[in-house]
């Protein structure tokens, strides 16, 4: 049986994921939170904005910051997802390939309110190609800052390159620790996958894309 | 001041230096392996696995422990101010996540409870 994403994203909405008495949420092998997507904007868009208006020459270095910032978080998120008692419930039953580890965790990001994840393309080893329907991010800067000049999706595209190097440039299905040294070994190498966004809801585009390749050293 | 100078050394207490998801320890339970981690200073995840599906009087034991939700392939205990055990029956393996409020000695002696009992039912079967 291969993976369908309806079926994965189905189990998971009916995990009834709510926080308990500690306000926490044990699940998937993490402490998940949950928290108001505009926090979360307001928090990244209001550093980036700090760096344009008082250092516009670190622009660049803020936005490599939120990205690694989605990179750290999809290496613990998915990772700990791909990980859990529930994967191995819920999706790993319906896995024949390594390329149904990408199309599992697509499923489950559906059921986690962060918008409307769509495989466009994946070549194993090479490229990612996923549409974003309704971002977060996206939806969250046009409400609170207007129209962007630029793709804006930065936690998107990290956790995007996250889940190819977990899947290519590591190795999930080996179940290795989630260690900081495994974090380097896995995102720090020179041909480590990284991600662009090329269309974006926040400049005007229908939708978010998300282009991951390799870096070229 | 003796506490500002303890300080200026790295931590002594074992639990102190470990960080989320060191594995503490590794034991057997009869024919079930169990992996301890540390989640925080006051609080140890339990996992365990087994060769084969857990038995169906397994989720039937547990039941009586406190409320169940969740599916046949994938189920829920959860009891406030105790703890939460998260079960996939046919990959045979289950996750112990203990609340803050449960003394860290407590946390094992009821997984060494829910664990034999686990075993029992897997000799019976």
């Amino acid at each position: 049986m291969a993976i369908d994403e309806r079926i994965v994203t189905e189990a998971v909405a009916g995990l009834e994921l709510k926080g308990n008495e500690e306000g926490l949420i044990p699940a998937f092998g993490l402490y998940l939170t949950k928290h108001f997507a505009d926090y979360y904007n307001r928090i990244s868009y209001g550093l980036l904005g700090a760096f344009i208006r008082e250092l516009p020459e670190l622009e660049e270095d803020a936005i490599a910051l939120l990205t690694e910032a989605g990179h750290v978080c999809s290496f613990h998120t998915f990772g700990g997802i791909m990980l859990s008692v529930e994967w191995d419930a819920v999706v790993k039953p319906m896995i024949e390939s390594r390329e149904d580890w990408v199309k599992g965790m697509i499923g489950v990001i559906n059921a986690l309110g962060w918008g409307q994840y769509r495989l466009q393309e994946l070549v194993p080893n090479e490229r990612l190609v996923l549409q974003v329907n309704h971002s977060y991010e996206a939806v969250g800067l046009l409400e609170g800052y207007g129209k962007a000049s630029y793709p804006r999706c930065y936690l998107a595209s990290g956790g995007a390159a996250g889940l190819m190097n977990l899947l290519y440039q590591g190795d999930i299905t080996k179940r290795p620790s989630l260690t900081e040294e495994y974090y380097h070994e896995v995102f720090g190498q020179a041909h480590s996958f990284r991600a662009r966004e090329t269309r974006c809801l926040a400049m005007g585009d229908s939708h978010c894309e998300i282009i991951v390749e390799r870096q070229q050293a | 001041m003796a506490e500002i100078d303890a300080l200026k050394s790295e931590p002594q207490a074992p639990r102190a230096a470990l960080c989320y998801g060191d594995t503490i320890d590794v034991f057997h339970i009869g024919r079930i392996k169990v992996v301890q981690r540390y989640a925080c200073i006051r609080r140890d995840q339990f996992e365990w696995t087994t060769d084969g599906p857990f038995p169906t009087t397994f989720r039937e034991y547990l039941a009586q422990r406190g409320p169940i939700r969740g599916s046949a392939v994938l189920y829920v205990l959860d009891i406030p101010e105790r703890y939460q055990l998260t079960v996939a029956p046919n990959a045979g393996r289950a996750v112990f996540v203990p609340r803050l409020s449960t003394e860290l000695e407590w946390q094992k002696k009821v997984v060494a409870e829910i664990v034999s009992a686990l075993d029992e039912f897997i000799g019976i079967m």
